[in-house]
């Protein structure tokens, strides 16, 4: 299934068909036979389709990998890490990923490592750890042990000036209005477009000085998502971006994450709607109990096992 | 950061305040034309003796006052108690997920919420003031004086009673401020520390930890003090030795106490906000 967007920098094709490259095994998790036959090791790489930044031109194309190729993990804080020299530093890194909330684990021992540019789908069914991992990347929750990095950093102040979050819940006071908003993420935010965000707006028909209180929920969710896509962030976290809205706003969101995000840039959409993201996936990571299923290429698995991500998410998370 | 900071909180705190300050504008205006008719005698009567109702109304006045001075003194609580709630729904509620994905640092949140509460706590407290003034004009204006005259008249003589003992006074004022940062550091703490240690409930966790941290403060600032200045033998005895008391001492003994328990409780919010998230 492939979709046509019109990216807004370049005005190119953005065609959704995921690269492929090398594709590591993610995690530690116990791999099947089946899974390491899903997953080759080496998948010759295709030349770029998708509008590309200009400043990266020259750069080496990215290996994709969703596995931890290194043996030790990158030291916090260093910013090559202990990557092989030429290779592009992973967006985000983990390494023995574990959070628990008391005696209950909801991360056990995550390792990844998701590459700059793609669009990544954290997907799998409810209490699975997908808000968890995510709220972990965003700096709102510290990890029970493991490493987590993003751009060669630990989660905190600078992290989160690069790092732009869309949660699953309605953050701001509902008495501010719009242009409060704005005017919060330009203050903080030296990422923040306000010039893009402002047109978003007015393609929504919401007006700038309306009160959050005065809108209906699907409004006020579609405004904090031009407000996060606003920025021009190097790793964007959207939690379940389009769950509990009507199927109208979902593909104005779907379209926005699309042609909104900057070039470069990584996204990670955490979702359990596989069938309505698919088209937008470069790659995806089955997240299971807290631990990693399966993760890859989208395209690559579908052509490796002539299955959708949809029907391969209710194989793998099949109830009976 | 911090400046930015403490606009956004400023401006938060404004859409819950400000209702509260037109609340007390209109108790202020009602309070005077009440204290006209209340205090009128002579030329301010608005109402004459001989008149139907009057003892009625004189009735109506007196209730009035009393609940205008009550009305105020809950707008005052209100506000104070708005400042937490504004405290606790950036730190703790779901605006939480904004706060502390917001790049700064512990010390710059927590910094920033104090200026902004301690900037409310002033225009609330002058607001305060400047009703109680209101009232009191009515109540010269009916009885024939001049305003102006009699809060000339009343500073000079609040003036000289501070200026008798300006050391003491200096002190009092160092220690109402000392109490007040305390008070505020103290209450934010036992919010976090409240809300850090349940998953559901935090609103009754955060509370309940106010109460027993309050009672626990208030146990210190007045076991100490007490024991400092009239000595031990008043726990076994029960009798106070009447050293020779100095009230500076006692109050830079109080003004110290504050200074160290909001030190203490400040790094404790820092801590609670960094390692409950990843702040710095």
């Amino acid at each position: 299934m492939e979709s046509t967007f019109l990216h807004p920098e370049t005005g190119e094709e953005a065609e959704k068909t995921a690269l492929t490259g090398e594709t590591g095994i993610a995690g530690e998790a116990e791999e099947t036979p089946e899974e390491s036959e899903a997953l080759p090791a080496e998948v010759p790489a295709e030349p770029e389709e998708k509008a590309e930044d200009p400043a990266e031109a020259s750069a080496p194309e990215a290996e994709i990998t969703f596995g931890p190729e290194t043996a030790a993990p990158a030291q916090p804080g260093s910013q090559s890490g202990s990557q092989p020299i030429g290779r592009p530093m992973a967006a985000v890194a983990c390494y023995g990923l574990t959070k628990r909330y008391g005696p209950t684990p909801a991360l056990t021992d995550v390792s990844l490592e998701l590459p700059a540019g793609k669009i990544i789908g954290l997907l799998g069914p409810n209490g699975s750890g997908k808000t968890t991992f995510i709220k972990i990347l965003a700096g709102l929750l510290q990890p029970t042990g493991g490493t987590v990095l993003i751009h060669g950093e630990e989660p905190g102040v600078r992290t989160k000036a690069m790092v732009s979050y869309l949660p699953e819940r309605m953050v701001f006071d509902p008495g501010m209005r719009v242009s409060d908003c704005i005017g919060l993420f330009r203050d903080f935010y030296a990422d923040f477009d306000e010039r893009r965000a402002r047109e978003m707006l007015s393609i929504l028909g919401v007006p700038v000085d309306g009160k959050l209180k005065t809108f209906s929920k699907g409004t006020r969710e579609k405004v904090q998502l031009v407000l996060v896509m606003a920025r021009r962030a190097k790793l964007y976290l959207l939690d379940e971006p389009i769950g509990g809205v009507d199927p109208a706003a979902r593909d104005f969101i779907l379209h926005t994450i699309v042609t909104a995000y900057e070039p470069g840039a990584t996204v990670i959409l955490s979702t359990h709607l596989i069938r309505d993201v698919e088209p937008i996936l470069d790659g995806f990571v089955f997240l299971g109990s807290g631990s990693v299923i399966m993760s890859g290429e989208a395209e690559t698995i579908r052509a490796d096992t002539g299955k959708s991500l949809d029907e391969l998410f209710r194989e793998v998370f099949r109830c009976w | 950061m911090l400046v930015k900071l403490f606009r956004h909180d400023f401006r938060a705190h404004s859409r819950m305040q400000i209702p509260v300050l037109i609340a007390i504008a209109a108790a202020a205006v009602l309070g005077f034309f009440n204290m006209l008719f209340l205090a009128g005698t002579g030329s301010g009567q608005l109402i004459s003796e001989e008149s139907d109702g009057y003892v009625l109304m004189l009735g109506a006045a007196i209730s009035g006052t009393f609940l205008i001075f009550l009305a105020l003194g809950i707008a005052m609580a209100v506000m104070s108690v708005l400042i937490f709630v504004r405290f606790y729904r950036s730190m703790v509620t779901d605006e939480a997920y904004l706060t502390f994905t917001l790049p700064v640092t512990a010390g710059q949140l927590i910094g920033a919420k104090f200026l902004a509460s301690a900037v409310w706590f002033l225009i609330g407290s002058a607001a305060l003031a400047i009703a109680g003034g209101l009232i009191y004009s009515g109540a010269i204006l009916a009885g024939g004086g001049d305003f102006r005259e009699a809060m000339v008249d009343l500073w000079q003589e609040v003036f000289e009673l501070l200026a008798e003992n300006p050391l003491t006074t200096f002190l009092l004022i160092l220690c109402a401020v000392a109490a007040a940062v305390r008070w505020y550091f103290q209450i934010t703490g036992a919010i976090l520390f409240g809300a850090s240690v349940v998953r559901k409930n935090k609103a009754l966790a955060a509370v309940g930890m106010i109460f027993a941290v309050n009672f626990l403060v208030n146990l210190i600032t007045s076991i100490f003090p007490t024991l400092g200045i009239f000595g031990f033998g008043v726990l076994f005895t029960g009798m106070v030795e009447f050293y020779d008391f100095n009230l500076n001492t006692w109050l830079l003994v109080q003004t110290g106490i504050s200074v160290i328990l909001a030190a203490m409780f400040w790094w404790l919010s820092v801590r609670i906000a960094k390692k409950s998230v990843n702040i710095e």
